[in-house]
């Protein structure tokens, strides 16, 4: 067997060899070889065990898949008639439509019938809705019967509580360490826009400041737009376009006030400047008055 | 660009101008509208037989009052959205759609009868005789049922039944022949879809009816399948009357689930009955989904009520918030509100026929239904003898604006969350298994500080 693994790639050998050196491979070590596999070859049967392949490791214990055929698939009825349920719970396991979902019953990916509320399962036949039809329903009393009459309201159960919201404690401004619980960053500029705002919070653990994940994810922009309408769209384009068009006006006019404020500082710097000179000119000797030469800051 | 093209460029603009303003002095001077309102009439006028007045055409009324000095603000030149909008306010709404309006103002609104196709007017001559025959045949019917009528019943043979089913089945005849008359006619068509038709009239309603049963009556019905309206509000119904929605002059689908700062305002209704005559209804609103813990169950409400509301084929209009208060409105609009972590409330909206010459007592309304809890449809139809001929429906949830709501109009209940209730599972209890369980015991005492805590298995 050994040998019939092995001679593959001799032979590829030899044959490579042969092209080459036809009439000098003729006598040789190689032939030699060729010769010898001949003889063990049987027939054509050793190309049939050619390529075949052997389990490395031995295979160990008696486990076998069995035939699928002969697995159990445990189907049929896990509740009977008039039997209590709660929602989830599996009355029927089927393969196909033998049993269809009746009233308050829900029928799952491979047909599995299950309940959906609290109640009492009945098998029954309902002629109106179909007539080859078999269903299986839940009813909250056990006394009544399915299908329930024609025309009739719905019977249904809330299957809530009410509980009071309690609204959520406020937060303390600072801290147990002392220190304040929220930072928030304003924008730049005299009048930041409320748009640019960051706001910090302290970790549970620890003394650093970070932003809340979904106010990060407000700065990102994720989803592609809502599939409305191209001109709600335009509408809305329009509206934020307006929006920093008057934000930026907002800025220049801002930059403008500023710089003539810091003139009129200047300015009034300049005259309280010139108003200590002419006190100090007074009082050092009041003999002469302020030269005519100096030119007036009001006039600058 | 060749020099002949260069040369003759601006002729070649001054007559495209001249065409454009040419074709916008005649729509200014005489709409298109009332161009041929006068052939319309008499080509659509009914039989003689049934007295109808001559339509009055609101589009035009419209045009001729508006002032000189705002010649855009027209039913049938209207393009911006905001003219729409005004027009819409106003009351007379656009004509047709807005690309319609675009070619009327552009093209040369020629008549039909003078359009130079010769197969076009062959067709038209050969619809003309048709409607000839059927005016003809349509007379012959009617003078047919008058003798019938003035016959006594014992001189036919059958009787009284007898005579009743062939004057029966003979007016039905008559009814169809009407429409037959005018469904074949270019001018008719055209009209109604410019939304111009007169609604007396039994082509305009049939039109409109045929178009309505196309798309917004199948969806209806099928919205009163889902939403189980049949079963829970009425054992039975079916619609016969076109009701449209509008909650801030924005049309709703029926079921759309509305913020609860929208439906704080009552709706707008549109409710177009394909029945000839004036008639009276009563509006009703109702929550059939108000949940009630104590009981485990669901409740009914009433939410707003409505009679005595005279409505016709021609005034589809039925602005809920501008009933009269002291001769039609039993119970004010209570807001659309639903509780926190509920599951969504229908609120129904039904137009109920009441009886030919009936009018609703008020008074007895408002001691009836002023409570307004435990209100059912059923009970109110079948005490004052209605008929429910038309519905639509809007859904409500608890949302962000809902709390403000219920503390603007007073109502209590905000601060409730309904959660589900717990099912315990039928199996007993499994002791806890595993590592952490193991550890959970004094003996691990040392050891507590790296295990996490199981709920329900205290440790001493």
């Amino acid at each position: 067997m050994r040998l019939t693994q092995l001679r593959r790639p001799v032979v590829a050998a030899a044959c490579g060899a042969s092209s080459a050196t036809r009439s000098a491979a003729a006598t040789g070590p190689l032939r030699q070889l060729q010769d010898v596999f001949a003889q063990l070859r049987i027939g054509g049967a050793a190309a049939k065990v050619e390529g075949r392949r052997y389990a490395a490791v031995k295979s160990q214990g008696q486990y076998k898949i069995r035939d699928t055929s002969t697995i159990p698939k445990k189907l049929g009825a896990k509740k009977s008639g008039d039997s209590y349920v709660i929602p989830g719970n599996i009355i029927y396991k089927q393969r196909g439509t033998k049993w269809w979902p009746g009233e308050n019953v829900g029928m799952g990916r491979d047909h599995t019938l299950f309940a959906k509320v609290t109640g009492y399962v009945k098998y029954y036949k309902d002629p109106a809705t179909h007539p080859d039809r078999s269903y299986i329903g839940v009813v909250f009393n056990k006394e009544d019967k399915l299908p329930y009459p024609l025309h009739a309201m719905r019977r249904r159960k809330l299957g809530m509580t009410a509980s009071t919201i309690t609204p959520p404690a406020p937060e303390p401004e600072i801290s147990a360490s002392g220190i304040p619980t929220t930072v928030i960053r304003r924008g730049e500029g005299r009048k930041p826009s409320p748009r640019d705002e960051r706001i910090y919070k302290l970790q549970e653990f620890g003394y650093s400041y970070q932003e809340e994940n979904w106010r990060l994810g407000t700065l990102v922009r994720t989803e592609k737009r809502k599939m409305g309408s191209r001109r709600t769209a335009m509408k809305h384009r329009r509206r934020r376009a307006v929006e920093l068009l008057g934000e930026k006006r907002k800025m220049r006019e801002d930059k403008i006030s500023r710089r003539k404020e810091a003139l009129d500082a200047q300015r009034a710097a300049r005259q309280k400047k010139y108003r200590d000179y002419l006190a100090r000119r007074k009082a050092a000797g009041d003999a002469g008055s302020p030269p005519a030469s100096t030119p007036s800051p009001q006039t600058a | 660009m060749s020099t002949c093209q260069r040369v003759a460029r601006p002729i070649a603009r001054s007559m495209r101008q001249d065409r454009v303003a040419l074709s916008f002095t005649r729509t200014f001077s005489q709409s298109a509208a009332r161009k041929d309102e006068a052939t319309t009439t008499t080509t659509t006028s009914p039989p003689p037989a049934s007295q109808v007045p001559p339509p009055s055409s609101t589009a035009a009324d419209a045009t001729k009052e508006a002032p000189a000095s705002q010649p855009r603000l027209t039913p049938d030149s209207a393009t911006q959205y905001w003219e729409e909008i005004r027009l819409f306010k106003r009351g007379t709404p656009p004509v047709g759609s807005r690309r319609r309006r675009v070619a009327m103002q552009t093209s040369e609104n020629v008549p039909f009868e003078q359009m130079p196709y010769q197969c076009f007017q062959e067709a038209r001559r050969v619809l003309q005789e048709d409607r000839k025959e059927k005016l003809q045949a349509l007379a012959s019917e009617i003078a047919k049922v008058k003798r019938l009528e003035a016959t006594p019943a014992d001189q036919i043979p059958g009787g009284e039944v007898k005579k009743n089913m062939r004057l029966r089945s003979m007016k039905k005849w008559v009814e169809e022949l009407k429409i037959l008359a005018d469904i074949n006619d270019p001018i008719v068509k055209r009209k109604f879809e410019d939304g111009l038709g007169d609604m007396d009239k039994p082509i305009y309603r049939h039109l409109a009816e045929t178009k309505w049963r196309g798309y917004p009556f199948r969806m209806i019905t099928q919205r009163i399948e889902q939403l189980n309206i049949v079963p829970d509000v009425l054992p039975k119904f079916e619609p016969t009357a076109d009701v449209q929605m509008f909650f801030r002059q924005r049309k709703t689908t029926p079921g759309e689930i509305i913020d609860s700062r929208i439906s704080e305002k009552p709706p707008s209704l549109k409710v177009q009955v394909f029945n000839p005559g004036e008639r009276l209804v009563s509006v009703v609103v109702m929550d059939s989904d108000v949940p009630n813990a104590e009981t485990d169950s669901f409740e009914r409400r009433c939410h707003y009520l409505a009679a005595n509301v005279p409505l016709s084929p021609n005034s589809s209009s039925l602005p809920l918030s501008k009933v009269n208060k002291e001769t039609q409105l039993a119970v004010p609009w209570l807001p659309a509100f639903a509780q926190k972590g509920a599951p969504y409330h229908r609120m129904s909206i039904w137009i109920l026929e009441q009886k030919p010459g009936q009018t609703l007592d008020l008074a007895k309304l408002r001691e009836l239904y002023s409570g307004r809890d435990g209100f059912s449809l059923k009970s109110f139809k079948d005490k004052f003898t209605l008929s429910p001929v038309g519905f639509n429906i809007f859904r409500s949830v608890w949302d962000e604006g809902t709390a403000d709501v219920m503390a603007r109009h007073n109502l209590p209940g905000a601060d409730v969350e309904f959660k589900h209730a717990r099912v315990h599972s039928l199996k007993p209890d499994r002791k806890a298994r595993g590592w952490e369980a193991k550890r959970q015991k004094p003996k691990y005492k040392s050891l507590w500080k790296y295990t996490k805590k199981i709920r329900g298995m205290p440790r001493r």
